[in-house]
């Protein structure tokens, strides 16, 4: 994380974060929506469950949580 | 008077019969609801029903499916809703009765809806469009105002999507927001048996689908922000939501419906 805004407490930088934009593949509408995870403390367990997303096994991801702070 | 009206509808009956062959307007199909797309809309009148399609959507702008923030160094997924934007819809004008297709979520699903005969008013004005000459015409349609320029020496009564009662050939039609367009942009002859058959493998298409009413459709759309929750529909229970989680407005084509209680 190498920028945070004013809103964000410092107990938010160690926490393992990931974007998700979903869009309508027929009208282009999209939506932008920000997870985090507070389990995965090391860097390679947080790439590993953004993989996990990435690849759309949400259940190997399942500790993200859905976070409106940082979301557009 | 009445010896007019028989030869003009004599004439729009027969408009584009070339023997065995029948015309499809093509249109380019613009859309800027938030990610901005284009693709190809075609449109033509089989029997008693009008057919359009599309080709699937051409995002303006790639968007890789990962890729980090360079601002805030946070890694972004990119999830696309189900289909490749390709659409499908039938108008049947002896039954007031438009079937859609909307990709919803994870899934595709067709609509069933009444037919609402738009009501476009002249403005007076006129304009040359793709070379052709034109008169702008104007109407509203759920939640949208939108300017049609109609080419009025061509007898046409139909348009893409849900655009209807035209006295003219639509050769451009938007909204006034700039947000969406169809432009025109060919006139085209195909084999009437070419077109038969495409309407079938259309209506079996579309009869493949999970059907629901319109209105059915526009509360899951509301109550998913869109759809998008849809896509996330496998997450476990682990995954919870903070914030009232509710769509703000909706963002689509359609943002208001006639069975609501204006705001």
């Amino acid at each position: 994380m190498s920028s945070f805004n004013s809103s964000e407490s410092l107990e938010d930088i160690d926490t393992c974060y990931v974007t998700i934009t979903s869009t309508n593949s027929d009208t282009g509408e999209s939506s932008t929506e920000t997870y985090y995870s507070t389990s995965r403390t090391s860097d390679s367990d947080c790439a590993a469950g953004r993989d996990a997303l990435l690849s759309e096994n949400f259940m190997m991801s399942a500790d993200f949580k859905r976070s409106p702070v940082l979301a557009p | 008077m009445r010896l007019f009206y028989i030869a003009f509808l004599s004439f729009f009956m027969t408009y584009g019969q070339k023997d065995d062959s029948s015309f499809v307007l093509e249109y380019e199909v613009n859309y800027q609801l938030g990610k901005a797309l284009v693709k190809e809309g075609y449109v033509f009148k089989y029997e008693q029903g009008v057919h359009y399609y599309t080709s699937k959507s051409v995002f303006l702008e790639e968007s890789k499916k990962f890729y980090v923030d360079e601002e805030t160094g946070i890694p972004n997924i990119n999830l696309r809703s189900a289909g490749d934007g390709s659409n499908h819809n039938i108008t049947y004008l002896n039954k007031n009765i438009h079937i859609g297709l909307y990709s919803l979520g994870n899934q595709l699903i067709t609509t069933t809806e009444e037919l609402i005969l738009q009501n476009w008013k002249a403005t007076g004005e006129e304009e040359t469009i793709n070379g052709r000459s034109c008169v702008k015409l104007v109407t509203s349609y759920r939640g949208r105002d939108y300017i049609a320029y109609v080419d009025l020496s061509v007898p046409v009564n139909f348009g893409p999507w849900k655009f209807n009662n035209f006295p003219g050939l639509p050769v451009l039609v938007k909204d006034t927001e700039n947000k969406l367009s169809w432009t025109l942009s060919k006139i085209k002859y195909e084999d009437v048996a070419k077109l038969k058959k495409f309407t079938i493998e259309q209506k079996q298409y579309l009869g493949s689908l999970k059907s629901i009413p319109l209105e059915e459709y526009v509360d899951i759309y509301d109550s998913s922000k869109g759809g998008f929750d849809l896509m996330v529909s496998k997450l476990p229970r682990e995954f919870k939501r903070q914030g009232s989680g509710k769509m703000k407005q909706r963002k689509g084509l359609e943002i208001e419906f006639e069975w609501e209680e204006k705001q």
